[in-house]
């Protein structure tokens, strides 16, 4: 908890600074002479390079960040998450990411799932369900242009689990949200699958019906 | 791609304008694309943000913050007032950037933040960047020796010291990358098993890939893959700061994204565009333009004419076009028909082009040719004739035009 506080105050501190150190430099190289200017730039390359050094031993702050993804080896076996949504005959549907605001659904699945989210499981739920019925209705009434553009862009064309206004239309009312747990377990060389179990571990009802 | 940080003097200032063109069309993209009024609306973030940035009199007109951004990002883009619009740029786009990370950590929220250190760049080094709206500005108050001057004389070295440390940058980035698997456990990293299940996890779920596929079959290809990997992380910045050329590098790391992008699909794929800006765009350039030399011939008593071809100085990469006065023009352009105190001429080949046509050649000559195309629509050229021959009488009253 207080290493979260320390961490918080020292983004703040590196944005705050960073940016109030660089725009001194930027308002004060338009004023001083070419003796003062060379200094300032100098000054501001030295501020960056540090930033990017210390970034690198110590830890991100922005806007020095790091691209470093998939730098640790990948483990033998991973656990993904998918959360699906039901109508009220029973009937499930993946949850399509259009129909909630930016950001990874899957991930707020598994969050759901093991508690550990910033927001209650309960509350999450009700709001992705709600997200999701109002994506069903605009489907069923006609998408605005803004929602058409969404729709079509290019995570939709590569088909990934986009809802269709006929497929909206036989829909019931969404009243149930699942989140499921897939263990997927590779060979001990890593070139195939050795084992896929997928079960439901969180689930969620807005009428308390389960 | 050019090393510039051996080598950050050319003869022409066009590629800090053309770097800066580049990011400033990518990050009004992302802009434009992502949805920013939908954070507010999650109940919570799904990771840590500081407070501060959730605070309720900001966080609510984040749509309304990407909007200013993306006004001073077009503003740069101009190049109008850079020091100010783009560090402006850089505070909005690295908040931009931190709530994205915080609602959806993806590769993208980190660009956001890269670009905005090279805003920060541009910002400083603003003075070395010479095409744009500011320069024109700055002309306002130079003599109207010192511009003709500036015609007739060669225009020598231009620093791109905003690229040079923006390549650091970009270098820098990819070898943290490398550090952080070195610090972890790199052997295992190289190791066939561990791409194998990178491949096989894939994205988000979305599985494999046809290269991913083929890799499988050949694990030496994910051995050689892991360590190409390590050797372009590390040997980018290398090469950078030992001042080596970097062109190896450029396309070892495109060939890796591409790699990446047909073995788990479309990731990191937008890092090409910030590579993009390196690009030797004046070389590019030269090929583009004509290498037949033509004469422009203006009024050397006009401010107005003196500073509209300031930039087409800047632009003329080959060195193609020559600069005359009604003074120091050669005898065998002068003749009964031209009229050089009223109107701009150009002179290619055996032909010779007054005012708005003149105008029209200089723009084919430094390499625009889909805007020259459009100057010779009917409709365009019939309006910008009478435009220009408007501004040419009537320049003296709107632009103070001679010395006189």
């Amino acid at each position: 908890m207080i290493s979260d506080i320390v961490v918080q105050a020292l983004e703040l501190l590196v944005f705050i600074g960073f940016f109030i150190f660089s725009g001194i430099c930027v308002y004060l190289i338009g004023e001083r002479n070419e003796q003062q200017v060379k200094m300032l730039k100098k000054l501001f390359v030295i501020s960056l390079v540090i930033g990017l050094i210390v970034s690198m031993l110590i830890g991100t702050f922005p806007p020095f960040v790091s691209w470093a993804f998939f730098s640790d080896p990948a483990p033998e076996s991973t656990t993904q998450y998918t959360v699906v949504v039901a109508d009220e005959g029973g009937s499930e549907y993946d949850y399509p990411r259009e129909a909630a605001p930016p950001g990874r659904v899957n991930d707020r699945g598994e969050r759901m799932a093991k508690g550990t989210g910033n927001s209650p499981p309960n509350k999450m739920s009700d709001f992705l369900l709600d997200q999701a019925n109002s994506h069903r209705q605009s489907l069923t009434d006609g998408l605005s242009i803004r929602e058409w553009i969404q729709y079509r862009s290019l995570p939709g064309l590569l088909g990934r689990d986009q809802w269709t206004p006929s497929e909206a239309r036989q829909m019931g009312q969404l009243e149930t949200i699942r989140v499921y747990q897939t263990t997927i377990n590779t060979s001990s060389d890593g070139l195939q699958i050795d084992r896929e179990q997928t079960e439901l571990v969180y689930e969620y009802n807005m009428n308390g019906d389960l | 791609m050019i090393n510039y940080f051996a080598w950050d003097k050319r003869s022409t200032p066009v590629n800090s304008a053309a770097a800066r063109i580049l990011l400033c069309l990518w990050t009004l993209w992302i802009l434009v694309m992502f949805e920013w009024g939908g954070y507010p609306l999650w109940p919570s973030p799904l990771y840590d943000l500081l407070p501060v940035f959730r605070h309720p009199a900001i966080f609510p007109h984040i749509e309304w913050i990407a909007a200013v951004c993306g006004l001073l990002v077009l503003s740069v883009l101009i190049g109008y007032r850079i020091p100010f619009t783009a560090w402006g740029a850089a505070v909005l786009l690295t908040y931009l950037g931190t709530v994205r990370e915080a609602y959806q950590i993806s590769h993208s929220s980190g660009l956001l933040m890269t670009a905005a250190l090279l805003f920060v760049l541009i910002a400083v080094f603003s003075r070395e960047d010479k095409i744009n709206v500011d320069q024109i500005r700055r002309t306002r108050g130079r003599e109207l020796i010192s511009l003709t001057s500036h015609l007739e004389t060669d225009t020598g070295q231009h620093r791109h010291r905003a690229l040079k440390w923006g390549l650091v940058v970009i270098g820098f980035f990819y070898f943290h990358t490398g550090f952080k698997k070195l610090t972890s456990s790199p052997i295992e990293w190289i190791q066939p098993a561990s791409l194998g299940r990178f491949i096989l996890f894939g994205m988000d779920g979305d599985g494999t890939r046809f290269l991913g596929e083929f890799m499988l079959e050949y694990p030496v290809l994910l051995l050689i893959g892991a360590i190409m990997t390590i050797l372009l992380e590390f040997g980018f910045l290398l090469a950078i700061v030992l001042k080596k050329k970097v062109w190896l590098f450029f396309f070892g790391i495109i060939g890796m994204h591409i790699s990446i992008m047909f073995s788990v699909g479309p990731v990191f794929i937008d890092q090409l565009i910030l590579l993009g800006i390196f690009i030797p765009w004046d070389m590019i350039l030269e090929k583009v333009q004509p290498t037949e030399k033509i004469v422009i011939v203006y009024d050397k008593h006009c401010f107005f004419c003196a500073r509209s071809l300031h930039l087409f100085k800047f632009l003329d990469v080959v060195d193609s076009v020559t600069y005359y006065n009604q003074n120091t023009v050669p005898d065998k352009y002068n003749n009964e028909k031209t009229d050089f105190r009223n109107a701009m001429y150009a002179f290619r080949g055996g032909s010779s082009y007054r005012g708005y046509y003149a105008f029209k050649c200089l723009f084919q000559q430094v390499g625009f040719y889909p805007l020259s195309g459009i100057m010779s629509l009917p409709g365009v050229k019939h309006v910008g004739e009478r435009v220009y021959q408007h501004i040419a009488d009537n320049r003296s009253r709107y632009f103070v035009c001679s010395v006189q």
